[in-house]
């Protein structure tokens, strides 16, 4: 017989995956009626998922002042990606209010990174983590006038904060 | 023709043919608002166009529906005040967007787009006709999947871009 027992304090370094976790959770019970309509599709759910995701992560870097609430699109953005490595380049181009992001080599692709064949559909989450996130910051939701994306290629998202 | 009343013509954006019909002053005079709103069924299959008429016999907006049901017997060519008229004449004084595709025909281009997006583009390519509050109604069921309110204006910004790509147009 063993026996383990794991005992770890919290770890605010590592605590992104919780918040994700939450994110997730809490999506999928207040969309549970909206994302099982055949009309959302793969991307549909995974719009309305990670944008709880984005709201929580951005939770998490005002907990740990990563940001704080007059910080600018730009900069959530910025800690988003060095706190939680999304992309391994991640570019943002401010026009007036318009933001046109652009991602190169993203970590979180589920056919590129994760190798599964979704089967003609997307399934990304950037959009909504954008969306979720800036949203939670700034008070006001971000238009997602634009999403073009190339699966593990290049991710063109463009949104605008008024 | 009295001096009182006067002929207008207009087209239907459905079938592309010319309605002509008659509206008396004392009509639009007995308007709240100053607005006469008339509803002409034709066509076959029956559909129904609203033209809203001012005091000056200009035509201030005309709205097509291609969705219509009545109760009973087929009616002669004007309607009046059947419950398609009143749902379209809640949209006085607010923009109504009409779909220029079905939404299969655009729904590859549309892949991607955010899901707000996509619903607001789906339920206006559903509905043909619509106008903002309506559209706003029928998404409201996302307000508690994003956890977020949708409110009008951002409604209405997305709906502008959809015009401005050509899929729609704001009548």
């Amino acid at each position: 017989m063993s026996f383990f027992r794991f005992r770890r304090r919290k770890d605010p370094r590592r605590n992104y995956l919780n918040r994700m976790a939450i994110g997730l959770g809490a999506g999928i019970v207040k969309a549970r009626d909206a994302i099982l309509n055949p009309d959302f599709g793969p991307q549909g759910a995974m719009d309305v998922l990670s944008t709880w995701m984005g709201q929580e992560i951005a939770k998490e870097l005002l907990n740990q002042k990563v940001i704080t609430p007059t910080s600018s699109p730009e900069e959530v953005l910025e800690k988003m990606l060095e706190e939680v490595r999304i992309a391994e380049d991640l570019s943002v181009e401010m026009v007036g209010n318009t933001a046109h992001v652009v991602v190169q080599n993203c970590l979180i692709c589920p056919r590129k990174v994760g190798g599964y064949d979704l089967e003609g559909y997307t399934a990304c989450p950037v959009g909504g983590l954008v969306r979720g996130a800036i949203g939670l910051v700034s008070g006001k939701t971000p238009q997602l006038s634009k999403i073009d994306l190339k699966t593990g290629e290049i991710c063109k998202t463009d949104f605008t904060v008024s | 023709m009295s001096a009182e009343s006067g002929n207008i013509k207009v087209l239907c954006d459905i079938c592309n043919q010319p309605i002509e019909f008659q509206v008396s002053q004392e009509k639009i005079r007995e308007q709240r608002d100053g607005i006469l709103r008339v509803a002409l069924a034709h066509g076959d299959p029956l559909h129904v166009i609203i033209v809203y008429v001012d005091r000056n016999l200009r035509v201030r907006g005309v709205e097509a529906s291609d969705s219509f049901q009545m109760e009973g017997e087929r009616a002669e060519s004007v309607v009046s005040a059947s419950e398609v008229a009143e749902n379209l004449s809640e949209a006085m004084g607010e923009p109504c967007f009409q779909a220029l595709y079905s939404f299969s025909e655009i729904e590859e281009r549309e892949k991607t787009a955010f899901i707000l997006d996509k619903t607001i583009l789906r339920t206006i390519c559903d509905s043909g006709v619509i106008c903002l509050g309506k559209i706003r109604q029928k998404v409201a069921f996302l307000e508690k999947a994003l956890g977020d309110r949708i409110d009008l204006p951002q409604i209405e910004t997305i709906c502008e871009r959809y015009v401005q790509e050509g899929l729609i147009k704001r009548i």
